[in-house]
C-alpha cells in the first residue's frame, strides 16, 4: 500500500473518519488495528516478528524498570541489543555474509554451501527495530519511563504513517502523544497536514519518479556505452530521485499523522542547500543522523577522547550508518567517503579556526559551500546506487570522459530544468526566508494556486513508469 | 484560524479542477488522433444501420493499431467487388494499446444485442500475440471514460480490476475527462518541446518492449474472448479472428483457439508462424501498406471464398 496509491488513501481516509469519532483510549486501539492491517498487507507473515520485537522490548524495558541493580539492568540491555540486531542481522546481512563466505570458499577451491534459506526483507525493519531499540536504551539510561500499557506500546511501535520508512521517532517524543489525549483536528493542523501531504506527493510522484527514469536508464547502462555528460545527468538524476522519494515520504507520512493530532519529528530540511558536510547530516535523513549521533557516536566516545578517536568515531558512525541502508560494500564506501568528508571538513574548521557550523560569510561564498557540499554529495550517490564498486569507478572513468550534448543530455536538462526548477526556487524561497512553513503563512489563495499547480502536475506529468519507494527495501 | 479558509484553499482548487475539466471535455479530440476516433465509435452503430437501410452489407474490424495496419479497407472492398457483392461499409474499432478488455467492453456497449439494433455483417478481430488473453487491464481510464457500458461495470470492477488503484482509476475516469486523458498532455508537449526527446523516450522504454517479445504463448484465460465471441450475435461464418503478422513469429495460446472452436468461430493463424521479413515493418511493430495489403486479401478470400 504505497502513499501515492489510491488504494493508500481509500484506507487512510476510512482511518481518519472513524478515528475521530472515537474517544482517547479506543483511538489508540482502532491505531493500532489499522497500523497493523497496513504493515499486514506487505506481508502478513511479517506481523508476527513485529509483534515479537515489540513483546520482547516492552518486556525488556519493564525488567530494566523494576530494577535498580546495574548488572541486571545492563544484562536486560545487552539482551534487547543482541536479540533485535541479531533479529535485523539476519534478516538484512545473511544473504551479504553467505555470498562473501562463498567467494572465499571460492577462492580456495572449496564448495559453495547453500543453506536451503532464503530470506526476504521485511518491510520496514530497520526503522521500527531502531525505534524500538532506542526505548529499550532510553528506560536504560533513565531518560523515559517504561510504558505500562502494551497497546499503547505497540502503537508506538508500528504507528503506520512512519512505520516502514520513518521517520524514526524517539520514544520521549511519540510515546506520550500515545499515551496522552491528543489534540482533535483542527484548522491549523488540517492546513498543516495537507501542505506536507501535497508538498510529499509532489516530491515523490513529479520529482522522484520522473528523475528515475533518467537515473535508471543511466546505471542499468554499460559504463563504456555513456558520455560524461550524461553519467553527470544520471547522477544528478539520482540525487533528486532518493530526495524526493524519502523526503516525499516522511512529508506525507508527518502530513497524515498532523491529521491523527501526532507531532512527528522532521527528517528533511532542504538538504542541498547545505554549506558543508556537518550542516548536511543535520539536514538529511534527520531521525536518522540524531539517532546515530545519540546512539553510536557518542558512546563510542563523541568528541571527548581527543582528536584521533573523534575522527574515528566519526568514520564508524556513518560506516555504520552506510550498512543501515543495507548489506553491500556500494553502502560501506558511501558511508566512509561521509565518514572522512567529517573528518576533513572538521580539521579544516579547526585550522581557518572557526566553528564546523559556521560557512563561509559572502553570499558568493556561501553559494560554492553549497555547490561543493552538493557535488561531493553526488558523489557519495554514484556508489550507493551502484550496483557494485566496479560499475560505480567504471561510471566515475566515463565521468571524464567524450563529453558532448547527445540527446539524452538535452532532455535529462530539459526535464530537470522542467521539473526541479520550481521546486529549487520554492525551497530558495523557504531558505531565504529561512521559515519552512512559508507557503503556510502565506495568503489562502497563494496556496490554493500552489495546490492546484501540485494537483496538475501529478495529474499530467507523473512519470511513464511509477517506481517504488526506495526506502522501503531498507 | 479557522477550519474555513483550508476549506475556501479547497473550493478554489476544486473551481480551478472544474476549469481543467471543462476544457479538456471541450478540447480533448484535439489532444490527439486516437481520442477522435475513439469518439468516432458512437456513429458506427449509425453507419450500419443507415448501410443496412441501402442494402449494403458491413465489416467491423475489431482490434488495436496492428488491426489497423493489418486489415485494410481497399482489399476489403476489393474482395466484396470481386464476390459480386455491393460495396461495404467498413468500420474501425481499433483504438491505440487496446486489448480485449477494450474490444468486448466496448462492442458491448455500442451493439447491446437488443432486437432493434443493428449490428455489422461480418466482424475481423485482428490480435497480436497476446490481445486476446484475459491480462491486466492495460488502461483502466480508457476503459472506464471511452468503453465500458453502465450494464458491464459489476463485471469489470470485480473480476478484470485486480487492485483498488485499478478500481479507483476506471471510476474517476469515467466521470472525468481531465483524468482520463491525463497522460497525452506530457507526450505533446515533450515531444515538440524537447529536441530529441522522441528517441530519448523511446530508448529510455526499450526495456519494456523487449520483455513483450521475450514473452511466451501465454496460458491466460480466455474468458474477455470468450464473453466477446458471445456478444456478437452473427453466425459462425460470419466472425473471424486473425493473427496479424509481427516481426516475430508467434502462436495464439491453445485457450484461445479452444474458445474460438468451441464457438465454431474461425481463426487465420497462418501468417504469423512465419517470419515475416524485417523491412514489412518499417516502424518495427506494424505492417506496412503493401505487407497489410497481401495480408488483408489472404484473410479477406477465407471469409468470402
Amino acid at each position: 500500500m504505497w502513499f501515492n496509491s489510491f488504494g493508500f488513501w481509500f484506507f487512510a481516509t476510512v482511518v481518519l473518519l472513524v478515528y475521530h469519532r472515537l474517544g482517547h483510549r479506543l483511538q489508540n486501539r482502532f491505531l493500532l488495528l489499522a497500523s497493523y492491517f497496513f504493515y499486514g498487507c506487505w506481508d502478513w507473515r511479517f506481523l508476527f516478528l513485529i509483534l515479537f520485537t515489540t513483546a520482547f522490548e516492552f518486556f525488556s524495558a519493564g525488567e530494566i524498570a523494576k530494577t535498580a541493580d546495574p548488572n541486571r539492568r545492563r544484562r536486560w540491555v545487552m539482551a534487547s541489543l543482541l536479540v533485535e540486531l541479531g533479529i535485523l542481522g539476519l534478516f538484512k546481512y545473511f544473504g551479504f555474509f553467505l555470498e562473501e563466505l562463498n567467494r572465499i570458499l571460492g577462492t580456495v577451491g572449496l564448495e559453495h554451501w547453500e543453506p536451503g534459506l532464503r530470506l526476504i526483507l521485511p518491510a520496514g525493519i530497520s526503522f521500527y527495530t531502531f525505534q524500538a531499540l532506542s526505548y529499550t536504551i532510553d528506560v536504560y539510561r533513565g531518560r523515559t519511563t517504561a510504558s505500562r500499557s502494551f497497546p499503547d506500546f505497540a502503537l508506538f511501535i508500528s504507528f503506520f504513517p512512519q512505520l516502514v520508512a520513518g521517520p524514526i521517532e524517539r520514544s520521549d517524543h511519540l510515546l506520550p502523544q500515545v499515551e496522552n489525549p491528543r489534540k482533535l483536528l483542527s484548522g491549523v493542523l488540517f492546513r498543516d497536514g495537507l501542505y506536507l501531504v501535497m508538498t510529499g506527493l509532489f516530491l515523490k510522484v513529479v520529482i522522484a519518479d520522473n528523475m528515475a527514469w533518467l537515473a535508471n536508464f543511466v546505471f542499468a547502462a554499460q559504463p563504456e556505452e555513456l558520455n560524461g555528460a550524461e553519467v553527470l545527468i544520471g547522477i544528478y538524476a539520482f540525487a533528486f530521485q532518493i530526495y524526493g522519494d524519502f523526503a516525499g515520504y516522511s512529508a506525507i507520512a508527518i502530513g497524515v499523522s498532523k491529521w491523527l493530532g501526532f507531532d512527528l519529528m522532521e527528517n528533511f530540511r532542504r538538504p542541498y542547500f547545505a554549506g558543508n558536510p556537518r550542516e548536511f547530516w543535520q539536514r538529511w535523513h534527520i531521525s536518522l543522523s540524531t539517532w546515530l549521533r545519540d546512539y553510536l557516536y557518542i558512546p563510542l566516545g563523541g568528541n571527548r577522547d581527543g582528536e584521533g578517536k573523534t575522527n574515528r568515531n566519526l568514520v564508524l558512525t556513518m560506516v555504520l550508518g552506510g550498512l543501515w541502508h543495507g548489506a553491500a560494500w556500494t553502502f560501506v564506501v558511501w558511508g566512509g567517503i561521509h565518514g572522512l568528508w567529517l573528518v576533513v571538513h572538521r580539521q579544516w574548521s579547526r585550522l581557518l579556526g572557526r566553528n564546523a557550523e559556521s560557512g563561509a560569510s559572502g553570499g558568493v561564498g556561501k553559494i560554492a559551500g553549497i555547490l561543493a557540499t552538493f557535488h561531493l554529495v553526488c558523489l557519495t550517490w554514484l556508489f550507493f546506487r551502484a550496483e557494485s564498486i566496479d560499475q560505480a569507478l567504471g561510471l566515475l572513468a566515463a565521468l571524464g570522459s567524450g563529453w558532448h550534448l547527445s540527446d539524452f543530455v538535452l532532455t535529462g536538462v530539459s526535464l530537470m530544468a522542467f521539473f526541479l526548477g520550481p521546486w529549487l526556487a520554492f525551497e530558495g524561497w523557504q531558505e531565504w526566508r529561512k521559515d519552512s512553513q512559508v507557503l503556510v503563512k502565506a495568503p489562502w489563495q497563494a496556496r490554493a494556486a500552489f495546490y492546484l499547480y501540485v494537483i496538475l502536475m501529478l495529474l499530467f506529468f507523473a512519470a511513464p513508469v511509477s517506481v517504488e519507494f526506495i526506502y522501503f527495501q531498507f | 484560524m479557522r477550519l474555513n479558509e483550508e476549506v475556501k484553499v479547497l473550493l478554489l482548487v476544486g473551481l480551478g479542477l472544474g476549469c481543467f475539466e471543462g476544457l479538456s471535455r471541450q478540447f480533448e479530440t484535439r489532444l490527439s488522433a486516437d481520442l477522435r476516433q475513439i469518439r468516432s465509435h458512437e456513429e458506427i452503430p449509425e453507419k450500419i444501420a443507415k448501410a443496412e437501410q441501402e442494402g449494403r452489407e458491413s465489416v467491423l474490424v475489431l482490434g488495436n493499431s496492428l488491426a489497423r495496419a493489418g486489415l485494410r479497407e481497399p482489399e476489403i472492398r476489393e474482395r466484396f467487388a470481386a464476390s459480386h457483392k455491393p460495396d461495404p461499409e467498413v468500420l474501425y474499432l481499433t483504438p491505440d494499446a487496446s486489448d480485449v478488455s477494450d474490444w468486448a467492453a466496448a462492442y458491448r456497449r455500442l451493439f447491446p444485442g437488443r432486437h432493434d439494433s443493428p449490428e455489422p455483417s461480418y466482424v475481423l478481430v485482428g490480435t497480436g500475440r497476446n490481445h486476446l488473453e484475459d491480462r491486466k487491464v492495460v488502461s483502466p481510464e480508457k476503459l472506464g471514460a471511452y468503453h465500458a457500458g453502465g450494464s458491464d461495470y459489476g463485471r469489470i470492477l470485480r473480476t478484470w480490476l485486480k487492485t483498488t488503484d485499478e478500481r479507483a482509476r476506471f471510476l474517476i475516469a469515467s466521470v472525468s475527462s481531465l483524468f482520463a486523458n491525463r497522460e497525452r498532455l506530457r507526450p505533446i508537449l515533450f515531444y515538440n518541446l524537447i529536441p530529441g526527446y522522441e528517441s530519448v523516450a523511446q530508448r529510455l522504454n526499450e526495456g519494456d518492449v523487449a520483455k513483450v517479445m521475450a514473452t511466451g504463448p501465454g496460458n491466460a484465460s480466455a474468458e474477455r474472448f470468450g464473453l466477446l465471441l458471445d456478444s456478437i450475435h452473427l453466425p459462425a461464418e460470419r466472425v473471424m479472428v486473425t493473427a496479424i503478422p509481427l516481426p516475430w513469429t508467434y502462436e495464439l495460446s491453445p485457450t484461445l483457439l479452444e474458445a474460438a472452436e468451441k464457438r465454431e468461430v474461425r481463426v487465420f493463424a497462418e501468417e504469423s508462424d512465419r517470419l515475416w521479413p524485417r523491412e514489412a515493418f518499417p516502424d518495427g511493430y506494424h505492417l506496412a501498406p503493401d505487407g497489410g495489403a497481401g495480408f488483408t486479401r489472404s484473410v479477406m478470400a477465407r471469409l468470402l471464398p
